[in-house]
């Protein structure tokens, strides 16, 4: 292995490097006009909004910060069905601001769904262009059923909110002008700075069936059962967030781009048929009215259980909903210091509640909670409530202690997940065998059940305790809370869901890195491309890289915890983020969040070359024969010369002996008086420190390597090194990514051992989400591919080929079993519509 | 404005459904098409995510789609095999689709891997890609194909009613 060194005998030059530092500043730029030189490491504070009164340079909210605040009293009837919702509520609308505000924003969520909405009519339909074989139409005019009947649906029922009043204290009309899925009212007196405003709307719009038409709420309808399950949100008139930095967030709601909200305190009056179990943000205040004697025993006992203990069973909720109860119950629920609030609602939930004690003495126990239908189980009871409380554990140490008295998981759909103050609605179920009519789960559907709640549970303390603009920063969110939700999993059980292999994200996001069309995480929600990968994956993959591999744990978690208490109940921008992870831990991280956050450069870094080399003592009598014993090693003997010897064969030299002379006993290596003079001038002239230096060096016997790393892919990241000693053992170590400050593309590393490295490898662990490992030994080993890896496992494969075996012969002479979406045949009248089928 | 008045096919995807899609996590895969030289092959790397799949293969009639069993994961190979091609253009069209052959799938995570390749003497210097992965199951499926050969990643985005698209990886 060692001939593949680049060997260099002599003298490594002990000089002095004189670095000019005298590049003359440029206003602005990371990329010089002149020249390739890019400018990775330049500080983010020009970019960075200038820091004021609200916001300081460190990150912290500044003190003149202030945000409004919403106060809400509402009285909601549930009409299940007519699948409608009607309400009445006062908005106490509190000006915390320097301003003087002559209107209010508000946010009518439910617009989105209305015909003329911007998002409707904005939806597109790409065209791959050129023509459908065999029909000569334009490949994109297709249509799916799915879709058809979302359009007849929207043909029959009008949707959106239906404002039926606004008015000020006295029931004075207030007018008012609606923008899409936002409402402007116009204020008779400007609210100045410190005062309030209260005011009453009353509204009501129709529940939209989410399996049909999507978003993040309605009701979903269980065909076997002729049952349902509302599952509320963005249900009413929301204030629009007025802030520093944006003024009005006002941007219409596209369907992506979540919500940017107000905090304040909720008291919410639910009407609902008899027979239904509702679960909402906030406290009950009534059970006395609403629950049974036994429920209410059941609830008592669960506080103080350490695990989930029922309070409606899965024979009470089949038994219930099978009720057709004319009887009307009113919920009514009380929230302190919330940003919004949802609720569900329906006969069919089975209900188990588990208490979580929490080292807090203004929280000290929380109600973990969850609500399914029978549909749910086995998985739910299992799974759910476990992982709120586990959530809660893990984040806490993370941040702070959970911020209020409820945390609810609620089942409403079958996959997907959405977040709210105090409760979840989340996804995953069981599949129900046809024949027998048992209800079996997958992994897949445990961990990613157990996956989903943490990560919504997870929302409920970043965005709905730590107050980031959704609207504009999905990552802000997004990738904290995948961040976590990936450290929670590792903390649920190794290898979390991994099957045969470590989830390992830096190695995830790579391929996502290398694609072409991508934009900067810091790019406005509705704007992205790549959604997921874009505002989770590769936000947490940062995140996860920061922690484990630039700043370590200890620094990381102070800072991010330091964050996550500045930020607590108040309104952060990327910027305070930025700022308080450095301003926390001291370390300078300007590089990696440009890198990572406002460019699409992805990482790939090679290991280009290395040389070895050792220090030259100067003294003939050392060098010279280490110089005899190299040629040796690196000049074979012939193997004529060898095989004569092992004859026996004398050569004349030795038969004669009077044939040698002074060639014979000195070769070229033979040490001269001349040799030794010059040495002994050579160490007359070093003065005294350098004379220290080279003896040392004599006595050190080091070994000395020039290591050339080459950046590939553009991102600046350190440099996770593995050197292997000819003796076998290993060392690991890092470069840090200032290595790259002088020149982003090529850097050398010198490194003294005392001894002989044969190889060095880069990022072992792959923890930088390096691309391509092919060039990060040196010297050069074979990684195989995916596909090589996989056909190395020979019992897998064999499975595998024989199913398909099978299942292509049981295929031939079967039609295809439905598939939704499938193509339709749609034809003019007067004309036979073709068969079905894709080209 | 010309009325095409002719029959039209509903077909798999025709509109992204703004505000349609989940809460969370973005119907998304992730292919990747590259070379490899040691072996000879051209070889298909996908990435689904998992739950995504099992429920296409749940709607596609499979009474029990989970990926653990080979019996799911063979399916969806199958489906993968249907829903995804690769061409070498003829006449400045898609050419016959490359005779991939089905490698096997493996969970990953969250996520499945299907693997397909074919073996052959040097890369092709262009090719067409149809990528309808999911797209039955999901209107809103957004597909995404890298390729690479050696000069640098090309991307294709397979969303809506997207048909065969043309790449050169030269």
């Amino acid at each position: 292995m060692s001939g593949v060194w680049k060997r260099v005998r002599g003298v490594a030059a002990l000089g002095l490097v004189a670095m000019l530092a005298a590049t003359p500043a440029l206003a602005d730029a990371i990329q010089q006009t002149k020249g390739k030189w890019e400018d990775k490491f330049r500080q983010l504070e020009v970019d960075l909004p200038t820091p004021n009164t609200y916001r300081t340079a460190s990150g912290a909210p500044g003190h003149q910060y202030w945000q409004q605040r919403a106060d809400h009293r509402i009285r909601a009837r549930l009409d299940e069905k007519a699948k409608r919702l009607e309400a009445s509520g006062t908005i106490r609308y509190v000006n915390n601001s320097p301003d003087t505000l002559r209107y209010l924003w508000l946010q009518l969520d439910q617009n989105i769904y209305r015909d003329a909405s911007i998002a409707r009519m904005s939806e597109t339909a790409t065209s791959g262009g050129g023509r459908r074989p065999g029909t000569g139409l334009p490949t994109g005019d297709r249509l799916t059923y799915e879709n058809l009947a979302r359009q007849q649906i929207f043909k029959d029922i009008e949707y959106g909110f239906e404002i039926k009043a606004v008015a000020d204290e006295r029931g004075g009309a207030l007018p008012y002008t609606i923008v899409d899925t936002m409402m402007r009212i116009d204020l008779p007196r400007p609210l100045v700075p410190g005062q309030s405003l209260t005011f009453r709307i009353d509204w009501a719009f129709n529940i939209v069936e989410e399996a049909r038409i999507g978003g993040r709420g309605g009701y979903e309808h269980f065909r076997e059962t002729n049952s349902d399950l509302f599952f509320l949100a963005q249900w009413f008139p929301r204030m629009a967030a007025y802030t520093d930095y944006a003024g009005w967030q006002h941007k219409a709601f596209l369907g992506r781009g979540e919500f940017t909200l107000e905090f304040g305190d909720y008291e919410v009056a639910i009407d609902v048929p008899a027979d239904h179990i509702v679960s909402s943000t906030g406290e009950l205040q009534n059970p006395g009215e609403v629950l049974t004697a036994e429920q209410r025993a059941r609830l008592d006992r669960a506080r103080t259980s350490d695990k989930p203990v029922f309070i409606v069973t899965p024979e009470e909720a089949k038994e219930n909903e099978k009720a057709t109860d004319a009887a009307r119950k009113t919920w009514i629920f009380k929230a302190t210091n919330v940003r919004d609030f949802a609720f569900a609602s329906s006969n069919k939930f089975i209900w188990d509640a588990m208490g979580h004690k929490q080292d807090d003495a203004e929280r000290p126990l929380v109600l973990a909670m969850s609500f399914y239908p029978n549909e749910a189980e086995p998985l739910w009871s299992k799974y759910s409530t476990q992982s709120i409380v586990h959530t809660m554990e893990v984040y806490s140490r993370f941040s702070f202690p959970y911020p209020y008295p409820t945390a609810q998981s609620v089942n409403t759909w079958e996959s997907g997940g959405m977040e709210y103050p105090m409760i979840t609605f989340n996804g995953r179920r069981p599949v129900t065998d046809k024949k027998t009519g048992q209800r079996t789960y997958s992994s897949a559907a445990k961990y990613g059940l157990i996956g989903v709640v943490i990560h919504e549970i997870g929302h409920i303390y970043y965005p709905m305790a730590v107050n980031s603009d959704e609207r504009q920063w999905t990552w802000m969110d997004e990738g904290i809370n995948t961040f976590l939700q990936n450290v929670a999993h590792l903390e649920w059980e190794e290898n979390f869901g991994g099957h045969d292999r470590q989830p390992n994200l830096p190695d995830r996001i790579v391929e996502y890195m290398l694609s072409q069309n991508q934009v900067p995480v810091m790019t406005q929600s509705d704007s992205l491309l790549q959604f997921s990968n874009n505002s989770y994956q590769k936000p947490a993959t940062a995140l996860m890289i920061l922690r484990e591999t630039v700043m370590g744990r200890e620094l990381f978690d102070h800072a991010f915890r330091e964050y996550s208490r500045r930020w607590k109940f108040k309104r952060p921008t990327p910027s305070d983020f930025f700022r308080s992870m450095e301003d926390a831990s001291g370390v300078d991280l300007d590089w990696f969040w440009r890198g990572w956050f406002y460019t699409t450069d992805h990482v790939d870094i090679a290991v280009e070359d290395v040389r070895e080399y050792t220090i030259s003592t100067r003294d003939p009598d050392i060098e010279k024969p280490m110089a005899r014993d190299e040629e040796k090693r690196e000049q074979p003997e012939p193997l004529a010369q060898i095989r004569n010897r092992e004859e026996g064969r004398q050569t004349r030299v030795e038969r004669v002996p009077e044939l040698r002379d002074f060639y014979n006993e000195n070769d070229k290596h033979a040490v001269t008086n001349k040799d030794r003079n010059s040495y002994a001038e050579l160490i007359e002239k070093l003065e005294p420190w350098e004379r220290e230096a080279l003896e040392r060096a004599r006595r050190d016997g080091d070994f000395v390597y020039f290591v050339d790393f080459r950046n590939k892919g553009g991102l600046v990241m350190p440099l996770p090194l593995t050197l292997t000693f000819a003796d076998g053992s290993t060392e690991d170590f890092q470069v840090p990514a200032e290595v790259w400050r002088y020149d982003p593309v090529n850097a050398t590393s010198m490194l003294i051992r005392s001894r002989r490295i044969v190889s060095v490898e880069l990022d072992r662990r792959h923890e930088i989400a390096d691309a391509d490992h092919q060039d990060n030994h040196f010297p050069r080993r074979i990684e195989p591919s995916r596909i090589e890896l996989y056909k190395a496992k020979d019992e897998e494969r064999d499975l595998m080929a024989d199913m398909l075996v099978e299942l292509r012969k049981a295929k031939t002479g079967e039609e295809s079993p439905a598939e939704p979406g499938k193509e339709v045949p749609l034809a003019p009248p007067g004309q036979p519509a073709p068969q079905p089928g894709r080209p | 404005m010309r009325l095409d008045r002719r029959a039209l096919l509903l077909a798999a995807s025709a509109l992204p459904l703004a505000g349609a899609a989940f809460a969370h996590r973005a119907k998304q895969s992730i292919t990747r098409v590259s070379w490899n030289g040691r072996t000879g092959a051209l070889e298909v790397v996908h990435r689904l995510h998992a739950h995504d799949a099992e429920l296409a293969l749940g709607r596609a009639g499979m009474t029990n789609p989970a990926l653990d069993g080979v019996e799911a994961k063979a399916r969806l190979a199958l489906m993968v095999e249907e829903q995804f091609a690769l061409a070498e253009p003829a006449g400045g069209k898609p050419g016959a689709p490359l005779p991939l052959a089905i490698v096997g799938a493996e969970i990953d995570a969250d996520e499945i891997l299907v693997y397909q390749e074919q073996k052959r003497s040097g890369p092709p210097e262009a090719l067409y890609v149809r990528n309808d992965l999911l797209r039955a199951a999901f209107p809103d499926q957004v597909n995404q194909v890298n390729l690479d050969f050696g000069a640098g990643t090309r991307t294709l985005v397979f969303r809506g009613a997207d048909g065969w698209k043309q790449v050169a990886l030269r």
